[in-house]
């Protein structure tokens, strides 16, 4: 960024760009031997570098606003007219300086801008950097013509706005702040996995969301054409929805994608009313879940499983119906499976307790625990009261999310847990704790577990979840998921062959997981309760039209 | 990967930590809480805040956890098949900490019975000779030896010198100015944050200093720590060791060799020169200043007299 240009006076602020000081002196050293520079300084923004530079007549005001990560050139010129020029070869002396260290090594700019000096036809940034510094750099990134995927969160909300109102100017998308997955053109980006490509376009608000559809879809056959986050703020109403509109227009542009899934959760009523208007234009199948608020479409998808089947059906030109054939059936199964765990359980013993990593998963179970799909005409939901620390619906908030109350469902990667350490798809430490505490308490029933593979997770999670389900089968049922493919780093069926060696229960989705292990719960509540009456289980679909 | 620890900082407090800059030989790592971890080659050595890799460097490693018995780094989010080493990107990597590596980088505090005077002028002669011209090595020259040609940061005096150049002279030596008169917080105060590079010149300066007071327990240790504090996170993790008496191997063994008069002393030099474009000159500036200070003080009088300034 060129800053100002006083007189003779110019300078040029690198934000975040670093250098050694030998570095940094033979490129001072340089530019002052360069024709028409009458004075150079080329430093670490520190106040009392700032300071020098001011006693040195070199000071720009714009300089003020430096960090002690910024990199400052200030030059004093014959003319003004040669700013351009040494500002480009000062560039050029840097990007030498690069090439020198990396040479015969992978490539590591430091800098957007030396990010696209290594590859210039770039047309999207991934930033991933304290919230603090991201907007400057996405603001840079827009600038520059590029979209952006803001991985970083604690982005203030003002900043949020005015990056996408620049970016709606620009024809760019945003996705995020705190856009943990995306895949654009078949590369996975931050937290994703490994599906083929194929004709399903995805936009989610929800990060472990898109990864849980992307993943059904991609082991129902389908593939997907792009799948784009846009953080889960962008659908409240102060943001209203600039990203997730942008994408949805992006995919019902491209030629690729013949559905459209989206996945949020309930989007403020104006920001929903201003995307139903868009998909009423769209002329392709879309099919859109809002995780916990139907609003009245009782014949739409009311999990993430119903809502990937509901898109692979209409890619086959199946109609929902069809798509959804096979959930009714599973559920007959899984009460036998029920009971089968229950049975081996005390009659004392009959809380649920869910640990995810993923934040759109525990508000999913929150959705399926609390209806009433296994008591339906019994009037009361499949699990009361229960307890959160990310409390939605009906579902109380915990005193403490360190300690469970009856039933609970915890995310982990909630801020209270991940102050300080990483998130908890990568670090199992703090779940394996909680999974031994749980089972320790006499009251629990069985224990949930979301499993998460794919890129920027922990890289072989079976291998720190396996002793802990050992040491806990014995008092409790564990019923875990796992989202993943085969073609992830992990692989899906040897995680799954390892938790099942250890002792848990795998079910084929998140939902399925709850209704497996709220059903265990349920059962055993029963039993305590001295309630002997048989569930009837009736799956939503079979309610629909 | 096939990597090897061989060694661990005393200095480094466990915790959770995420790369902050990455050079040839030297990867920093930061906590939430503002501490430092380097992973660094063997060239650079032990230090307090060092766990030390065998092989050449640039290593991928972006976040890094310390335990009591283990260190373990970790590479994140990179995109797959951009590259031959970004096949995945949960690249994990853990080390076992036994006793063997576990690096003692402390100073020995030293009395006035044990000063040797034999090594102090040899030391301000080396790196006199041999510092980078534009460190802070040329105030040796003002305090202790007279002027010397040549040995004035270059362009400091000279026409081809940038005024910053001229002004950061001009400011060290008004702060050598202050630690003559034993305000030593002012002089550490005055040259904080100045010069070039992550830690600028001052910061290792100002290393320097604090690791002088440290080893003669001088009761201005606090205020001095305090007042060389910058804004520089890189800086202030050296600065906290040094006040707490930890310094990284060359350094260390340079200092070592100073107060004790130690024959290698040349030696020692030499590899201090080695560090960075400046930092080591620039740290020897501070620590040999300071101990002339302290030579000028009770219970150093007796040795400063064997001097022979």
């Amino acid at each position: 960024m060129v800053v100002a240009s006083a007189g003779t006076l110019a300078g040029h602020i690198k934000k975040g760009a670093y250098f050694d000081s030998v570095t940094l002196m033979t490129i001072g050293r340089h530019v002052q031997g360069l024709p028409g520079v009458l004075d150079a300084a080329v430093v670490m923004g520190t106040p009392e570098n700032r300071a020098i530079l001011a006693a040195s007549g070199l000071l720009l005001p714009e300089f003020e606003q430096a960090r002690d990560t910024d990199l400052l050139i200030a030059l004093k010129l014959a003319e003004a007219g040669r700013v351009e020029t040494v500002l480009a070869e000062i560039d050029q002396q840097f990007q030498l300086a690069r090439s020198r260290k990396t040479q015969g090594a992978e490539a590591r700019p430091r800098s957007l801008d030396g990010a696209l000096e290594v590859l210039p036809g770039a047309n999207l940034a991934l930033i991933s950097v304290a919230g603090r510094y991201a907007a400057d750099e996405a603001r840079a990134a827009l600038e520059r013509g590029l979209h952006v995927m803001l991985f970083s969160d604690n982005v203030p909300i003002d900043q949020e706005i005015a990056l996408k109102q620049l970016a709606a100017e620009r024809g760019l998308l945003v996705m995020g702040p705190d856009c943990g997955t995306a895949i654009v053109n078949g590369v996975p980006l931050g937290f994703a996995n490994v599906v083929p490509r194929g004709a399903i376009g995805v936009v989610a608000a929800a990060g472990t969301g898109l990864q849980e559809v992307t993943t059904l879809i991609a082991r129902g056959g389908g593939g997907i054409s792009q799948a784009l986050g846009t953080g889960g703020r962008d659908i409240k109403a102060k943001v209203g929805g600039v990203s997730f509109a942008t994408a949805l227009e992006a995919l019902a542009d491209d030629p690729h994608t013949e559905v459209i899934l989206l996945i949020a959760k309930p989007p403020d009523p104006l920001v929903a009313e201003r995307l139903s208007a868009i998909v009423k234009n769209v002329t392709k199948p879309v099919v859109t879940l809002f995780l916990g608020d139907r609003g009245g479409a009782e014949a739409g998808p009311a999990t993430l499983e119903e809502a990937a089947l509901a898109a692979l059906a209409l890619w086959r030109g199946a109609d929902l119906a069809t798509g959804l054939a096979g959930l009714p059936g599973r559920g007959q199964d899984q009460l036998a499976e029920a009971e089968r765990m229950a049975a081996r359980l005390p009659a004392s013993r009959r809380y649920l307790r869910g640990l995810f990593s993923g934040g759109t998963f525990c508000a999913e179970a929150q959705v399926i625990l609390a209806q009433d799909t296994i008591a339906a005409g019994r009037g009361f939901p499949l699990l009361a009261p229960l307890f959160s620390n990310a409390p939605t619906g009906a579902t109380a908030r915990l005193d403490s999310a360190l300690v469970s109350q009856a039933h609970t469902v915890v995310d982990l990667g909630e801020d209270e847990f991940t102050q300080g350490r990483p998130h908890p798809m990568i670090d199992y430490s703090l779940r394996l704790r909680r999974l031994a505490a749980e089972a320790a308490d006499p009251e629990v029933a069985v224990v949930l577990l979301d499993v998460v593979l794919g890129y920027g997770s922990h890289e072989d999670p079976a291998s720190e979840l396996a002793p802990a389900i050992a040491a806990a089968r014995d008092r409790v049922a564990v019923v875990c998921s796992v989202t993943g493919t085969e073609a992830d780093p992990q692989s899906r069926s040897r995680t799954v062959r390892q938790l099942e060696a250890a002792g848990a229960v795998v079910a084929p989705s998140n939902a399925a997981a709850c209704h497996l292990a709220g059903w265990i719960a349920r059962l055993q509540e029963d039993r305590h309760l001295g309630n002997t009456e048989p569930p009837a289980i009736v799956h939503p679909q079979e309610n629909r039209p | 990967m096939g990597v090897a620890l061989l060694g661990v900082g005393d200095g480094i407090v466990p915790g959770r930590y995420r790369l902050h800059s990455r050079f040839a030989r030297v990867s920093n790592f930061v906590s939430d809480r503002d501490d430092l971890v380097a992973v660094v080659t063997p060239e650079v050595g032990t230090g307090p805040v060092n766990v030390v890799l065998d092989g050449p460097g640039d290593w991928p490693w972006e976040s890094l956890e310390v335990m009591s018995g283990e260190v373990v780094l970790r590479h994140l989010a990179k995109a797959p098949g951009t590259g031959p080493d970004r096949s995945w990107n949960g690249g994990c990597e853990r080390f076992r900490v036994s006793s063997e590596v576990r690096s003692d980088t402390r100073l020995e505090r030293v009395r006035a019975a044990e000063l040797s005077p034999v090594a102090l002028p040899a030391a301000i002669a080396r790196i006199l000779d041999q510092a980078n011209p534009s460190s802070l090595a040329f105030l040796l020259s003002m305090e202790l030896a007279g002027p010397r040609p040549g040995a004035e940061p270059a362009g400091s005096q000279g026409a081809g010198g940038s005024a910053f150049e001229r002004v950061l002279a001009e400011r060290a030596r008004e702060a050598v100015s202050l630690l003559a008169r034993s305000d030593l917080a002012g002089c550490a105060r005055m040259l904080r944050g100045c010069g070039y590079g992550l830690t600028p010149s001052g910061d290792d300066f100002n290393t320097g200093l604090l690791a002088a007071l440290w080893m003669v327990e001088s009761a201005d240790l606090p205020g001095v720590h305090a007042a060389a504090r910058s804004q520089s996170l890189l800086s202030n993790a050296f600065l906290d060791q040094a006040a707490a008496g930890r310094l990284n191997a060359a350094p260390r063994s340079f200092v070592q060799a100073v107060v004790r008069g130690q024959p290698d002393v040349l030696e020692a030099s030499a590899r201090l020169l080695a560090v960075g474009a400046t930092s080591g000159a620039d740290f020897a500036a501070g620590f040999l200043l300071t101990w002339k200070m302290l030579l000028e003080r009770s219970p150093f009088q007796e040795a400063r007299s064997l001097v022979g300034e």
